[in-house]
């Protein structure tokens, strides 16, 4: 009876720890961890940007357009031309995009790296003109005058031109190599209210300066929870108000000793908002661990509105 | 590694005839299967008194290379039998022991490296014969990983030279004639 007692009482032993152990067992070594997956953040962001305003002009007047964070834009109907070269007839429209703040330019995804060189700046604006739905552009010679506002506007700015660069905007002072002639001045003037400028060509204008190093190094990102193939992960230069977008989780190039501040943007299925960021200075190439978190819209903007 | 392996083994040499005579001593080998690496290796153990309540057991493993782990273990174990019968024993395990994962490189694991320190719990049952089989199974806490082990202990000094060395001549379940 005794011996029964004992046998039973080792059985339910061994079948408790046998199953603790199984419970807590682990195929790391062999398997990897199936990660979290997330769908395109795209839609979050865009919902999140700024809109695109539009001024219709319809007669001469004596402007300037003025965008609703300070932007003003100042330029002749006669300047501009249908694709195929005609003159355009009133009323047509102007759109402007104004990005100011890191936080703007992260929502539009436009980041402020010229070919691999990060671009000091203060403001990204889109500028465009169309004649009912067929875009106009700038006639050869002719030019808009734009302001941008800044409280305490820097004497080496330069205008910067975007263009399409596979998926994303790439940047350049050189308009000849975009096939623009111009002798209006690459550097933007100052005044107690900002940046002015001539721009030779309609569409993505920067004021910008490179700050790029002959020392450089690039940071990569991996994760063991998350698939990073649909994050959208941003970099941030608080000492010059870059903002580089990283593609296929590998970094453009970070001068070094550059204090930069990461952040990544997820959102999965069900439409939940994850989040990641990270502060570091980069002198060396570096695989950052990214551990996405759940995070709240209004976490998030915080946290944005803080870079 | 193959130092090692002959520096224990002329230790072994050594010891075995002072401790042979008083059945202080068993030497075995093992095949095991872990079941969340899905591989299977084989082993070697020294077990120091082998009848008594609590044994020594340093023991070595070598999960082979056609696994999808291929590594070895060394390491120094303590066996409590929590139930010494006379046919029958059930003793608790606990080892540390060093690994060297010969593949870590392949894994999947992050932070995974050749060189790591584990510790191991586990029970195992066997009897009492000269030779004496003994099955295990077991925890490994840094891994958190089972194995089974299946294998068998030749006790030096315990066989009665008259007899068949699985106890009775009819290979019955007699104990070690040192068992008393």
């Amino acid at each position: 009876m005794k011996n029964l007692k004992l046998s039973s009482a080792l059985l339910y032993s061994l079948i408790v720890i046998s199953s603790l152990i199984i419970y807590s067992c682990s195929k790391d070594r062999i398997q990897a961890k199936s990660l979290k997956e997330y769908n395109s953040p795209n839609n979050y962001l865009d919902s999140k940007k700024q809109a695109e305003q539009e001024f219709t002009i319809d007669t001469s007047g004596s402007g300037p357009i003025v965008g609703n964070q300070g932007t003003t834009i100042m330029g002749a109907k006669n300047c501009l031309m249908l694709p195929n070269g005609d003159t355009v007839a009133f009323p047509f429209t102007v759109k402007l995009v104004e990005l100011y703040t890191p936080k703007d330019m992260i929502y539009y995804q436009m980041p402020t790296v010229a070919s691999d060189t990060i671009l000091e700046t203060y403001g990204e604006i889109r500028i465009r003109a169309f004649k009912n739905n067929t875009e106009l552009t700038l006639k050869q010679g002719c030019s808009f005058s734009i302001t941008m506002p800044n409280a305490a506007p820097k004497n080496y700015m330069r205008v910067f031109y975007g263009f399409n660069s596979s998926s994303f905007v790439n940047w350049t002072d050189v308009p000849a190599s975009l096939g623009v002639t111009t002798s209006d001045s690459p550097v933007f003037s100052t005044n107690t209210t900002g940046y002015l400028a001539q721009i030779a060509k309609m569409g993505w204008i920067n004021c910008g300066f490179k700050r790029g190093s002959n020392s450089n190094h690039n940071l990569s990102f991996a994760s063991s929870t998350d698939n990073l193939t649909s994050v959208a992960i941003f970099i941030y230069f608080p000492s010059t108000k870059t903002v580089m977008q990283v593609y296929n989780i590998v970094s453009g190039s970070i001068p070094d000793g550059s204090s930069v501040k990461v952040l990544a943007i997820a959102v999965d299925a069900g439409g939940q908002l994850y989040s990641f960021n990270k502060t570091l200075t980069v002198n060396a190439s570096d695989k950052i661990e990214v551990t996405m978190a759940s995070i709240a819209d209004a976490d998030l903007t915080t946290l944005l509105n803080g870079l | 590694m193959l130092k090692q392996v002959f520096f224990i083994s002329v230790l072994l040499m050594i010891l075995m005839p002072l401790l042979s005579e008083s059945q202080n001593i068993g030497v075995g080998g093992d095949a095991m299967y872990n079941f969340q690496t899905e591989s299977i290796g084989a082993g070697g153990r020294v077990n120091f008194f082998p009848n008594k309540r609590l044994s020594i057991v340093p023991q070595f493993a070598y999960y082979f290379a056609f696994n999808k782990i291929n590594e070895y273990y060394a390491g120094l174990g303590l066996e409590y039998k929590f139930i010494k019968k006379e046919r029958i024993n059930f003793y608790a395990i606990v080892q540390g022991a060093y690994n060297s994962w010969l593949n870590y490189e392949s894994s999947p694991l992050n932070g995974a490296q050749k060189n790591n320190w584990n510790a191991e719990g586990g029970i195992g049952v066997s009897n009492n014969w000269c030779l004496r089989p003994f099955l295990e199974y077991r925890y490994n806490i840094k891994f958190r990983e089972t194995h089974l082990r299946l294998g068998i202990l030749y006790i030096f000094g315990c066989r009665d030279k008259s007899k068949p060395i699985f106890g009775s001549k009819t290979f019955g379940h007699r104990r070690c004639a040192a068992y008393d």
